[in-house]
């Protein structure tokens, strides 16, 4: 059945003007027994406020909480352990290609266009790992 | 001056006034729920002990709904023990009525009630009282908590453990189930 809004905003009031006039008429024996056990609520928190539990972190917390900050700080704040240098081609950026990069000598070649010297740190390159490979000998670059 | 032993009164105050807030209607809640006067007063009881022990220390409008969850929960075991003893019980050739041993001075109305008014209402409150019985316990609940205690839609979800949108519908549907059954409450 469908009833319309109003209808149901006039009757909730009505039901609610009810239910208080009954919270209000509640008999003696109840009320009487509400309020022993509001009281005895009450001490209860009472009671466990003050046990030593309750005390003891009370006491510590404060304690806990600075010891903890103080950790955390250092912990934070420690030195950088040096991590071992990654293999080429790893894609990590470490202080030694930093330093390449600002290397004024090998700018000054680069800026020269001597192209001589890559060629042959190459070439060098190139033949010490066929020798290792191979187990022969250095090739045929020099200096 | 002890300023610990002024902040523990300022509690207990502050804890005690919230109780005496809620205690009537939460008992009329946990009355409509459980339909016995002694089981919900022990409902209220432990709902009133365990929130005092367990949650005293949270700020205090957090309390409320904090304290329906807890009755909410307490109603439930109850229900689920009486069940259980009902069971049992019909079992048995003989068994006492706990309700006949009623003391009528111990039930005596309160006296600041006018009883013309009293009298006025009392047949409305019957009837309504039937009807809540009738409702399913959530649809019941929902209903008490948002119309007797004043508890918003999040603050019953919480208590009731539900999301917003079952609150919203056990709601509607207590309120027309309700409307249908009782016509012009007056």
């Amino acid at each position: 059945m469908s009833v319309p809004g109003d209808d149901l905003a006039g009757f909730e009031r009505r039901v609610r003007a009810v239910l208080e006039h009954d919270a209000g008429g509640l008999s003696g024996r109840v009320r009487s027994r509400l309020t022993r056990a509001r009281h005895v609520a009450v001490a209860g928190a009472r009671a466990r406020r003050d046990t030593p539990h309750w005390r003891l972190l009370r006491t510590w917390l404060p304690a806990t909480a600075t010891a903890a900050a103080a950790l955390a700080a250092v912990w934070l704040l420690r030195p950088y352990r040096t991590t071992p240098a990654p293999r080429p081609g790893t894609g990590i950026v470490t202080t030694q290609d930093v330093q390449l990069l600002t290397d004024r000598d090998g700018l000054a070649l680069v800026e020269e266009g001597d192209g001589e010297f890559y060629e042959w740190a190459v070439a060098r390159a190139r033949s010490k790992s066929t020798s290792a490979a191979g187990g022969r000998g250095p090739g045929k670059h020099g200096g | 001056m002890d300023l610990p032993n002024s902040n523990a009164q300022t509690a207990d105050r502050t804890l005690s006034l919230f109780l005496a807030s809620v205690e009537l209607k939460a008992f009329r809640i946990a009355r409509a729920a459980l339909r016995h006067e002694d089981d919900a007063l022990d409902a209220v009881q432990d709902a009133m002990l365990h929130l005092a022990r367990a949650y005293a220390h949270r700020p205090p409008e957090q309390w409320k709904p904090l304290f329906y969850r807890i009755l909410e929960n307490r109603i439930r075991d109850m229900q689920r023990r009486r069940s259980v003893r009902n069971r049992v019980m019909s079992w048995l050739p003989f068994t006492a009525d706990p309700d006949g041993t009623s003391d009528p001075v111990a039930e005596a109305v309160s006296p600041e009630i006018p009883l013309v008014r009293r009298l006025e209402l009392d047949e409305s409150l019957a009837a309504l009282e039937r009807a809540l019985a009738a409702l399913p316990r959530r649809q019941q609940q929902v209903f008490l908590l948002r119309t007797l205690e004043g508890l918003d839609v999040a603050q019953t979800a919480h208590a009731m453990g539900c999301s917003q949108g079952s609150v919203k519908t056990h709601y509607f549907r207590a309120l027309r189930a309700l409307r249908a059954q009782l016509g012009d409450l007056e």
